[in-house]
C-alpha cells in the first residue's frame, strides 16, 4: 500500500511538473536562449584566449608553468566567491557572468592546448622544419591541426563545466535558467527549481553530446 | 658541393665537443655515407648541412655558398631531409604531403599536381591508388617511399637522410636500398647517408666516412675501406668478414649467365625435355610472350604431372611451378647469395624490372666474379 502511495505521489509530481513547464513554456524557452547566449558567448571568448595562451607557453617552459599554475588557481576559486570578486570590477549582470565563465574554460582549454601541442611526435616537427617550413607555416599547418581533437576535448570539458556555472551566474543578475532555481527557492516553489535543473541538465547532455561528435570527427581525421 | 672546413659542434652543458675540425668536400652527385657507433657526431654533422645545428667552429659551404650566409629556410627548401622516422604529416593526405615545400614555394596548383604524380610515379607508387590516403593506411615501405618523393618534390641538389631505411624488416630494405640506387642513376643528386650500418654504408656509398668520437677517421671508397682499413678502428667497423661484404659492391649483372634457353608457354613436352637437358642445372624456364618469367619446370614436375605417359596433349603452361629463387638484375650479389641460401638452390633466376628473365647466376657464377674481382683490386 505504502509503496503504491509513494508511486502515486510521484506520478502526480511529474504529472504537476509536466504542467508546469507547459504553462510557462515561454518564460522557460526565454531563460534557455539566455542562458546558451551566455554560455555560448563565454565559450566562444574563452576559446580564442585559451588557445593563444596554449600556444604561447608552448615557446617557453617557465612561462608555461606560471599560466598553467594561475588558470589552475582560478579554477579552484568557490564559484560564488569568484563572481564576488568580479562585481566591484564589472559590477551586478551579465558581464560578471561572462567574465567568471571565461575564467573557469581558460584552465582546460590552455592546458589541452599546450599539451595537445606537446605531444605531437618531435620527429614531425623535425621533418617539417628540416624541410624549410617557416615556424608560422609548422604552427598552422602542422601543430594546430595536430592538436585540434585534444583542444576540442578541453573545450568539451569547459563548455559542459560553464553550463553547470552559468546557473550560479543567477545570482548577480545574469540571467539564464538559474533564475528558476533561485526563484523557486526563495519562494518555496520546488516546481520551480525541478524545471530549471532539468533544462540546465538537458543543455549539459547536448553540448556534451555534440561536442563529442565533433571531436570523434577530428580524431578520425589525423589516423 | 658540399664542403665542411674545420667544423666543431660543441653543445652547451657538454665538455667534449660532438664534432671536432671536421674537413670533408663531398662531390656533385656522389652518395656519401657517414658510417660509425652511435655517438658518433655523424647526425650532429649531417644537421649541420642544413642549419638544423649550427656549427660553433669552422664553415660549411654548399655549392660554393656559406651557408650561414643564406636564410635558414631558403636554404633548407633547397635540401631535401628524409630521416629514420620519415615523419609525415599523419593529418594530411600522400598528395599533401608530398606537395609541402612546393606548396611552400607557392608554385602554381597544376605544377604541383603534376609534379607529386610524377614523384609517386618515380618511387613507384600509384598516385590513383595511394595519393589520397593517409600515411597511417601505408606500411613502412610505402612511407618511405612517400618521405623520400616529399624530400626530392622541389627537385633539390642535395639530400640529406638520416637512417632512412632504418625502420623497415630486413627485405624490404634491401629492396628499398636497391630501388633508392636506381633512382640516384636518374636523379643524380649529392647525397648526404648517416648510417650505424657498415653494410648499409658499403652498398650505397661511393665514398665512406668512417667516424668516432666526433673526428673523421677515413675518408674513402668502400673498395678502400674493405682492402686497407685506416687503423683498428676501422678495421673493426668493417668487420672480419670482408669478402663477403664485397659482395655488396658487385651487381648482379657482373656475374649473370645470359645464353640460357627458354621455354614459353605452349611449348611441347619433347621441347621442354630438350631444354632440360641442356640446361646446365637441368630445369628449364618458362616465359610468357612479353619474355616475363612465369616459373620454371624441373625433371621431377615432368614425372609428377604424368606428363610423360601422354606426351602429345602436355605444354609447359600445365607443367611449370613457381619460382621463389630469383632476384632482382640490379640486386647486389650479396642478395642474390642470401636468396641461394634461403630457398638451398643452386641458382637464383634473375629478372629486370618488368619481370623479364634475364639469366641464371650459379654459386660458382659468385665464385668466379669474387676471384676476378680480388685479382684486379
Amino acid at each position: 500500500m505504502r509503496l503504491l502511495e509513494s508511486l502515486g505521489t510521484i506520478s502526480q509530481s511529474i504529472a504537476e511538473l509536466f504542467r508546469f513547464i507547459v504553462a510557462r513554456q515561454e518564460t522557460i524557452f526565454e531563460l534557455t536562449l539566455e542562458h546558451l547566449w551566455l554560455v555560448l558567448l563565454a565559450g566562444f571568448i574563452a576559446i580564442f584566449i585559451g588557445v593563444a595562451f596554449g600556444i604561447t607557453i608552448t615557446y617557453n617552459k617557465k612561462a608555461a608553468s606560471i599560466v598553467l599554475a594561475i588558470c589552475q588557481i582560478l579554477m579552484v576559486v568557490p564559484s560564488f566567491a569568484m563572481l564576488g570578486f568580479l562585481i566591484p570590477f564589472f559590477g551586478i549582470g551579465f558581464t560578471s557572468g561572462v567574465i567568471a565563465l571565461i575564467l573557469y574554460s581558460l584552465l582546460p582549454v590552455v592546458r589541452n592546448t599546450y599539451t595537445g601541442i606537446q605531444e605531437i611526435p618531435p620527429y614531425i616537427l623535425e621533418a617539417a622544419h628540416g624541410m624549410g617550413m617557416s615556424e608560422t607555416a609548422v604552427l598552422l599547418k602542422i601543430k594546430i591541426p595536430l592538436a585540434l581533437p585534444t583542444i576540442m576535448a578541453g573545450f568539451r570539458t569547459a563548455m559542459v563545466m560553464i553550463v553547470g556555472i552559468g546557473a550560479i551566474a543567477a545570482y548577480i543578475g545574469a540571467g539564464g535558467l538559474g533564475e528558476l532555481i533561485f526563484h523557486g527557492i526563495s519562494r518555496t516553489q520546488p516546481m520551480r527549481v525541478m524545471a530549471g535543473a532539468i533544462f540546465i541538465s538537458l543543455i549539459a547532455l547536448f553540448t556534451d553530446l555534440i561536442l563529442g561528435k565533433i571531436e570523434d570527427r577530428l580524431l578520425a581525421r589525423t589516423r | 658541393m658540399i664542403t665542411l672546413e674545420h667544423v666543431t659542434k660543441k653543445f652547451p652543458g657538454s665538455k667534449t665537443p660532438a664534432v671536432s675540425d671536421f674537413n670533408l668536400e663531398i662531390k656533385k652527385g656522389e652518395i656519401c655515407v657517414l658510417v660509425g657507433p652511435s655517438g658518433c657526431g655523424k647526425t650532429t654533422t649531417m644537421k649541420m648541412i642544413n642549419r638544423l645545428y649550427e656549427p660553433s667552429i669552422g664553415n660549411i659551404y654548399v655549392n660554393g655558398q656559406d651557408i650561414m650566409d643564406i636564410n635558414p629556410i631558403k636554404l633548407r627548401r633547397g635540401i631535401g631531409y628524409v630521416i629514420q622516422e620519415i615523419g609525415l604529416f599523419p593529418h594530411l593526405t600522400v598528395e599533401e604531403n608530398v606537395a609541402t615545400v612546393p606548396r611552400e614555394l607557392k608554385w602554381p596548383r597544376d605544377k604541383i599536381k603534376k609534379r607529386v604524380e610524377q614523384l609517386l610515379r618515380l618511387v613507384g607508387l600509384d598516385p590513383e591508388i595511394h595519393g589520397k590516403r593517409r600515411p597511417p593506411s601505408l606500411s613502412g615501405g610505402q612511407q618511405q617511399r612517400v618521405g623520400v618523393a616529399r624530400a626530392m618534390a622541389a627537385d633539390p641538389p642535395v639530400l640529406l637522410m638520416d637512417e632512412p631505411f632504418g625502420a623497415v624488416d630486413p627485405i624490404t630494405r634491401g629492396r628499398l636500398q636497391n630501388e633508392f640506387l636506381r633512382l640516384q642513376q636518374h636523379i643524380q643528386k649529392t647525397i648526404v647517408f648517416v648510417t650505424h650500418d657498415i653494410d648499409e654504408a658499403i652498398k650505397m656509398g661511393n665514398k665512406i666516412v668512417a667516424m668516432r668520437e666526433g673526428k673523421l677517421v677515413q675518408y674513402a671508397t668502400p673498395d678502400e675501406l674493405l682492402s686497407t682499413p685506416k687503423d683498428d678502428f676501422v678495421a673493426k667497423l668493417v668487420g672480419r668478414n670482408r669478402s663477403i661484404k664485397r659482395l655488396h659492391l658487385i651487381r648482379a649483372e657482373a656475374a649473370l649467365q645470359k645464353s640460357i634457353a627458354c621455354a614459353n608457354l605452349n611449348d611441347s613436352v619433347n621441347k621442354i625435355k630438350k631444354y632440360i637437358k641442356d640446361n646446365p642445372m637441368n630445369v628449364v624456364f618458362v616465359v610468357d610472350d612479353q619474355k616475363r618469367l612465369q616459373g620454371v619446370i624441373s625433371e621431377k614436375d615432368m614425372e609428377k604431372n604424368g606428363a610423360l605417359d601422354n606426351p602429345q596433349n602436355a605444354i609447359a603452361a600445365d607443367l611449370f611451378t613457381d619460382l621463389a629463387n630469383f632476384s632482382h638484375h640490379d640486386s647486389t650479389l650479396n642478395d642474390v647469395l642470401s636468396v641461394m641460401l634461403n630457398y638451398g638452390e643452386g641458382y637464383v633466376a634473375i629478372i629486370d624490372e618488368k619481370e623479364r628473365f634475364k639469366g641464371i647466376i650459379t654459386l660458382g657464377d659468385i665464385l668466379e666474379v669474387v676471384k676476378s674481382n680480388a685479382n684486379s683490386a
